[in-house]
């Protein structure tokens, strides 16, 4: 039992709060997130050159081959400074899904995407199966020397600035990772409009040309696993930031006087910020923990559908409640409760409904009946 | 950063030896509480549910094993280990629902262990490890409540001992009690913080009259009356007037509330077996709410846990030991109104009613986890530290 990082560990987060404190502070989080491409590349480009684009994927494959943990760790402090940035599609998804299926001709991009220079963002959602890989029907049919793809995928993160997309796909024998060039012919981006900071697109595919990343029809299994460090990198990413709506709700009833007194020392705030306190330490928990099971090596089924369950339902209380706590002014776009906010009820659904998460820990608790 | 070897950090399962103890401690209350053992030896006048005479020999063979003060420090006698050892006691013993929970050395051992003299001690703890004694707290009184500043039992000296006048309420055990801790007013003109000391009284003494009063869940709590009762002059434990730095000292006793969590993963434990081996395990909402009662089990089990970190390491937890407890008390109600909604009108069933599911185990919990959210500090005052110790936000003018 020990509740510390190492220290490698600690001076990682360290160094990215540093950096995002110095480089992503909530003006800058508004304008990266209200402009193009809905992020900062400048800083994306500082997260290669340090190495961290490289975390994901494991050194055997050019990466740094990061812990889940320490996935984790950068997606705490993104969530944190609500700082928008493809760490999700662009370097949790794509580029860990590059590096486990792409082969030795792939080496070239792969090593492009972790230095910051190539920009891939990853389709999975579709808008029938809006988190299931296995639910995946985008069509990938074989046409002479390559495939084509046909179909629809939605909630594709910062898809519009990206030069290139890893898409799963489904052809006769299965679900497979197929390669697919920004301006290839065939292909539609159609950007949407959410309350979530990931510049979200829908990909319109009409027999867009595809490469077959991996064995055809053979995904599934390593595109779980790095879809799972991913999901528990964006619970850790929901519980920095229910932390830090606490934080800056606190600094407020510290501050704020009403009839006589700072609001903070009314028992009915201090009592809320109790349980606002165990909420987001609770999500905290529940990320390290699965994090810890997934690198260890240990069954982690349950751990992972546990830390998506507890994560989005803090990030979305600890949010709500900070807003109870804050008054009308918090609901000021200029106040940076709004981007913490949003970002939690934006993330919950990308780890599937509410039932959904439940029904995977009831899978994993084995309840069916007989 | 290139070829940086992974080497764990963050780990919340137990380290080998302590498994290895919770693996000794699992089998030893196994036996213990087998069917055979505990048969006719039941008594629902007691909190444990077990007759008194059951629940000593019981504590007396634990204490034989040197589980009670396992983590007693060894020149006490006790086994030396850290105090994480004593809270996976305290799991095994409630998932086991084994009377070994409010032990004179949980209650008492660290009051005993701070203040007590040397004669003091070598008169009390070696019965408390070996579990040939029981003892109460007896800190709150009818008009005190939550707010100890109101305590009104006073002390005087006289002759070489001490006369009591008071009463105190809401003792846990204190009918089957050898002796009580309690706190009186020695100083009437100091400030209450100022002018309060700790007494350890034999409740045998004249003067002395332990009332049982019901609970609402058929087990009693005792009121104690002092009416000029005369005790010794060694009943004082730790100095004079230091009675209130004393009271808050004990608590630096094992606080991970380790015990709820036994209860309360043995209850859900049940549920999802029943759920199983019923046609409720096929049912949706069913199912998603015991998936998110499992997912608040490992949150109680994450606030228990770093308690017991903190505390292996000699710092003193307060507002995460008020988390734990907090969070363990509440979700043991959770559960158990999940219990009475699974199993339907015979989940209302006490022990013994013919039908009862469970041998009445939800009808008791149901009523019974009350309990835990109001004492040792009620809930409202947890908070009210998580808030002050936690997020350092002021108190009340």
């Amino acid at each position: 039992m020990n509740l510390e990082f190492t220290p490698s560990q600690s001076s990682l987060r360290d160094e990215v709060r540093a950096l995002l404190e110095q480089r992503c502070d909530s003006q800058a989080a508004r304008r990266a997130e209200a402009g193009e491409p809905g992020y900062d590349p400048e800083l994306w480009a500082e997260f290669g050159r340090r190495g961290w684009l490289g975390l994901p994927v494991p050194s055997a494959r050019g990466g740094a081959g990061g812990s889940c943990v320490e996935l984790a760790l950068v997606g705490e402090e993104l969530g944190r400074a609500a700082c928008p940035l493809p760490w999700q599609t662009g370097a949790l998804q794509a580029g860990a899904a590059l590096g486990a299926l792409g082969g030795a001709s792939e080496r070239t991009r792969l090593a492009a995407a972790l230095r910051g220079e190539l920009r891939l963002s990853f389709a999975l959602a579709e808008p029938d199966s809006p988190v299931d890989p296995a639910g995946v029907r985008l069509e990938a049919a074989p046409s002479a020397d390559r495939w084509e793809l046909r179909g629809v995928k939605r909630f594709v993160g910062f898809a519009h600035s990206a030069e290139a997309f890893l898409a799963l796909a489904r052809s006769a024998a299965g679900v497979g990772l197929f390669w697919v060039e920004a301006g290839a012919p065939g292909l539609e981006r159609v950007r949407l409009d959410s309350i979530a900071a990931d510049a979200p697109c829908e990909l319109r595919f009409d027999g867009a040309p595809a490469e077959l990343l991996g064995a055809d029809g053979g995904a599934l299994p390593e595109i779980g696993t790095l879809l799972d460090r991913a999901a528990v990198a964006l619970c850790a990413e929901l519980a920095g930031g229910a932390r830090a709506a606490l934080d800056y709700a606190l600094d407020y009833v510290r501050r704020r006087q009403q009839f006589g007194r700072a609001i903070g020392s009314f028992q009915a705030i201090r009592h809320r910020a109790a349980d606002m306190l165990m909420q987001a330490d609770a999500a905290r928990c529940a990320a390290y923990e699965a994090a810890t099971r997934l690198d260890a090596g240990l069954p982690a089924e349950l751990h992972v559908a546990m830390a998506q369950v507890t994560c989005t339902h803090a990030a979305q209380r600890v949010t709500a409640a900070a807003h109870q706590m804050m008054g009308g002014v918090g609901f000021y776009a200029d106040r940076d409760l709004q981007l913490w906010y949003r970002r939690a009820r934006a993330a919950a659904p990308l780890l599937g409904a509410e039932g959904q998460r439940l029904e995977r820990v009831a899978k994993a608790l084995e309840l069916e009946a007989g | 950063m290139k070829g940086r070897r992974y080497t764990p950090g963050v780990d919340f399962e137990y380290p080998a030896e302590l498994a290895a103890f919770q693996a000794e401690v699992r089998a030893f209350f196994a036996e213990e509480m087998a069917p055979e053992r505990t048969r006719g030896q039941r008594d629902p006048r007691d909190l444990t549910g077990y007759s008194e005479a059951f629940e000593r020999a019981l504590q007396r063979r634990a204490g034989e094993r040197g589980y009670l003060g396992i983590s007693v420090p060894r020149e006490h006698g006790g086994g030396g280990r850290p105090l994480s050892y004593k809270a996976v006691f305290g799991f095994e013993a409630a998932y086991h629902d084994a009377p070994a929970i409010d032990t004179a050395l949980t209650l008492v051992g660290s009051q005993v262990l701070g203040y007590a003299d040397d004669r003091q001690r070598e008169r009390y703890l070696p019965r408390m490890l070996a579990g040939e004694v029981l003892m109460s707290v007896a800190y709150t009184e009818p008009e005190a409540g939550s707010d100890l500043t109101r305590i009104q039992t006073s002390a005087r000296r006289e002759g070489g001992g001490f006369v009591i006048d008071g009463v105190k309420a809401l003792v846990t055990g204190a009918h089957k009690s050898e002796y009580a801790c309690l706190v009186a007013r020695t100083d009437p003109d100091a400030p209450p913080r100022r002018g309060m000391s700790m007494f350890l009284v034999d409740l045998r003494g004249s003067g002395i009259r332990v009332e049982r009063r019901e609970t609402m869940n058929r087990w009693t709590l005792g009121e104690i009356h002092f009416e000029s009762a005369r005790v010794p002059g060694d009943a004082l434990l730790g100095e004079w007037n230091r009675g209130w730095p004393q009271m808050a000292g004990s608590l630096l006793a094992e606080r991970s509330g380790m015990a709820h969590m036994g209860w309360a993963t043995r209850n859900l434990e049940i549920l999802c077996a029943h759920a199983r081996g019923t046609e409720l395990g096929g049912r949706g909402e069913v199912r998603e709410r015991l998936a998110a009662l499992r997912c608040e089990l490992a949150t109680g089990l994450h606030f228990a846990k770093r308690v017991m970190w903190r505390q292996d390491r000699g710092e003193v937890p307060v507002h995460e030991a008020s988390m734990a407890k907090v969070y363990a008390t509440e979700l043991l109600q959770r559960i158990a109104r999940l219990g009475l909604e699974l199993l339907g009108p015979e989940g209302t069933l006490y022990r013994g009613s013919p039908s009862a599911p469970y041998d009445g185990l939800f009808a008791w919990e149901a009523i019974e986890r009350i309990h835990p959210t109001l004492s040792v500090g009620a809930n409202e005052l947890q908070r009210d530290a998580i808030a002050r110790a936690g997020l350092s936000l002021p108190g009340d003018p």
